[in-house]
């Protein structure tokens, strides 16, 4: 039986860490570290954990890959015992969530550095802070909500999650995206969905940046409008069409609690009581399509 | 709380108060902690202060040359009329046997000799930088060694400041080519810089024509000694840095300060991630990883620049 909510406070990792006296051997350390992760979480670390950060750091506590380490295998196994995990003080680590594998509800209360939930394959994210770099990097599947922004290259070759963005997004999004859709709210800039070879980028806000989809072999960017400089190499827009007013539909029904749309018409959606009209919208193919 | 971010590339660090505020060492050490995942290898800094009277330069050498230098140096002073007043080692790297020595001189006219003499030592010694208000303490290992080392989060009186983390990509990793780079084409001038620049040789070489110093072989000294050549030619550094962008090839993102001025710049393609956030104590923060912002609490209007984006900060 699953636990309805599970709390993890990453600032406890950090804690438990200093508690550790350091004028002593880096194996004394470390297997001090070991014996208060087993009573504290139940689980320790594989030697080769120490021997690489000794090499690189001559640290064995408080440097990143142990940090690291030690979060993603507390969120793995509490994952497989929970419903919804609640993620506080995330510190914007590098590769939070990377990995997981179980269909469980993860927010995280702060930011989130780099290839958060990177390959996962399934669960639902929702960040109520900033990203870092490639959001949801090569993820199979699942669901991620972004409250605030994402930096550079998120959905990174999405293979099938569905992410919603709704601050700004960094130059590159949905850069060698395979399968899944994106969802941005504010904008859509410089180089996004370069090299894409399927899925769905949608913009709703009024940013456009230029270049996009240069050298796009398959997949579809929606965009409000086409600049001078917005088609990338390789691509071509063209009007919608009945399929497409399908597809962005399914696309916002895969966030019915952030995204409340009401059909007005065929082309016409309200989308959280903004009118949008998608006749004018335009699609950015590639050429040879 | 500490902060960690993976281990890829350099990354960069800034605060650039709005009003002067207490303890901007002490923030630039938490944010390059918080980014230390990025570079392992070297860590340095380059902190402004009031303008002195006189002019300080700061000099790294090989340890044995170091009575040279320094006789030299002493020499020029008496020779020259300059005032010698503070001679200071700092530190001395028992591995790599170097020293760095931070000297100060007046009057500015004859700083040129002294640079001129150090140039001859070129392998030996080299100029770190020199100026009335930037002072820059680089050195290899981790952060907090080298705060350990030089006590820089002690540092007080700083107005602002610019930071790095190294990883080594084209040179070895010695003190001399950790980053902030300056250069002796103007004074006071700092780079700190994550990515490459591809076309450094051919701009290294027009500059070198021009007839101007380079001290070591990284393309960020390159991008200090071409924005310092622009700002010799009456352009203000916005202009500067933006034709830089057209003129550099390869990915790059870096911040460079003059005593007025900083300005945050990145590529063509935005290709090396920075982000510049505001913190409500009345202070502007640039750091690569996002953790590097949230170590010093920038948390507002947070700005990643568009590709060939140049922002520029403006010191009162």
């Amino acid at each position: 039986m699953k636990e309805k909510i599970t709390k993890i406070n990453l600032g406890d990792i950090f804690s438990l860490c200093d508690s550790i006296d350091k004028d002593r051997k880096y194996k004394d350390q470390f297997s001090e570290l070991n014996k208060k992760l087993l009573k504290k979480y139940g689980f320790e670390l594989p030697v080769q954990v120490m021997k690489y950060s000794r090499d690189k750091y001559h640290e064995v506590l408080n440097v990143p890959h142990v940090i690291i380490r030690i979060a993603n295998i507390l969120i793995k196994k509490t994952a497989k015992e929970s419903e919804v995990l609640q993620i506080e003080n995330p510190s914007a680590l590098y590769n939070l969530c990377a990995g997981l594998e179980d269909d469980v509800a993860v927010s995280v209360n702060g930011d989130v550095g780099s290839f958060f939930a990177s390959t996962v394959k399934a669960g639902n994210y929702r960040i109520y802070g900033n990203a870092g770099r490639s959001l949801l990097a090569n993820a199979t599947a699942g669901r991620c909500i972004v409250e605030g922004d994402a930096d550079e290259g998120a959905g990174y070759c999405n293979q099938g999650a569905n992410i919603l963005i709704k601050g700004n997004t960094g130059p590159r999004t949905g850069i060698q995206m395979r399968a899944g859709s994106i969802i941005t709210l504010e904008c859509l800039v410089f180089g996004s969905g370069l090299y894409m070879a399927g899925g769905n980028i949608l913009c709703l806000g009024e940013k456009i940046g230029k270049d996009l989809g240069p050298g796009m072999v398959g997949g579809t960017i929606y965009v409000p409008y086409i600049g001078k400089e917005t088609l990338g190499i390789g691509t071509i827009e063209s009007k919608l069409n009945s399929e497409d007013y399908n597809t962005i539909e399914n696309m916002l029904q895969f966030f019915p609690t952030d995204l409340r749309v009401e059909k007005i018409s065929e082309t016409i959606l309200v989308i959280n009581e903004k009118e949008h009209d998608f006749s004018g919208y335009r699609k950015i193919i590639a050429e040879k399509d | 709380m500490k902060y960690w971010g993976a281990n890829k590339m350099c990354g960069i660090s800034a605060i650039i108060p709005e009003r002067k505020i207490e303890g901007i060492s002490k923030k630039l050490v938490d944010m390059l902690i918080a980014q230390q995942i990025r570079g392992a290898d070297s860590a340095g800094f380059a902190l402004y202060h009031e303008k002195n009277d006189n002019y300080g330069i700061r000099v790294g050498h090989h340890v044995r040359e170091e009575e040279k230098i320094k006789e030299l140096i002493r020499s020029l002073c008496v020779e020259r009329k300059i005032n010698e007043i503070k001679i200071d080692n700092l530190t001395t790297n028992s591995l790599e046997k170097y020293i760095t020595c931070f000297y100060r001189v007046e009057p500015e006219k004859n700083i040129s000799e002294i640079i001129n003499a150090i140039d001859n030592y070129r392998g030996e010694a080299w100029l770190i930088n020199y100026g009335t208000s930037l002072d820059i303490i680089k050195d290899v290992g981790l952060v907090s060694d080298v705060n350990k080392k030089y006590s820089i989060d002690k540092l007080e009186d700083i107005l602002f400041g610019i930071a790095h983390v190294r990883t080594a990509t084209h040179t070895e990793v010695t003190s001399r080519n950790a980053h902030p780079f300056s250069t002796s084409a103007m004074p006071d001038i700092a780079v700190v810089h994550n990515g490459e620049i591809s076309n450094s040789n051919k701009l290294k070489n027009n500059l070198q024509n021009k007839g101007y110093r380079f001290f070591g072989d990284t393309d960020t000294e390159v991008i200090a000694v071409w924005i310092a050549d622009k700002l010799n030619s009456e352009y203000s550094l916005q202009d500067a840095c933006t034709e830089f962008i057209e003129v550099a090839d390869g990915p790059f993102t870096f911040i460079v300060s003059i005593p007025t001025e900083v300005a945050f710049v990145k590529d063509r393609y935005a290709t090396r991630p920075a982000t510049a956030g505001y913190c409500e104590e009345g202070y502007w923060a640039i750091a690569t990883d996002l953790a590097g912002l949230e170590a010093v609490n920038a948390k507002k209007n947070r700005d990643s620049l568009q590709p060939g984006g140049v922002k520029i900060f403006n010191l009162k």
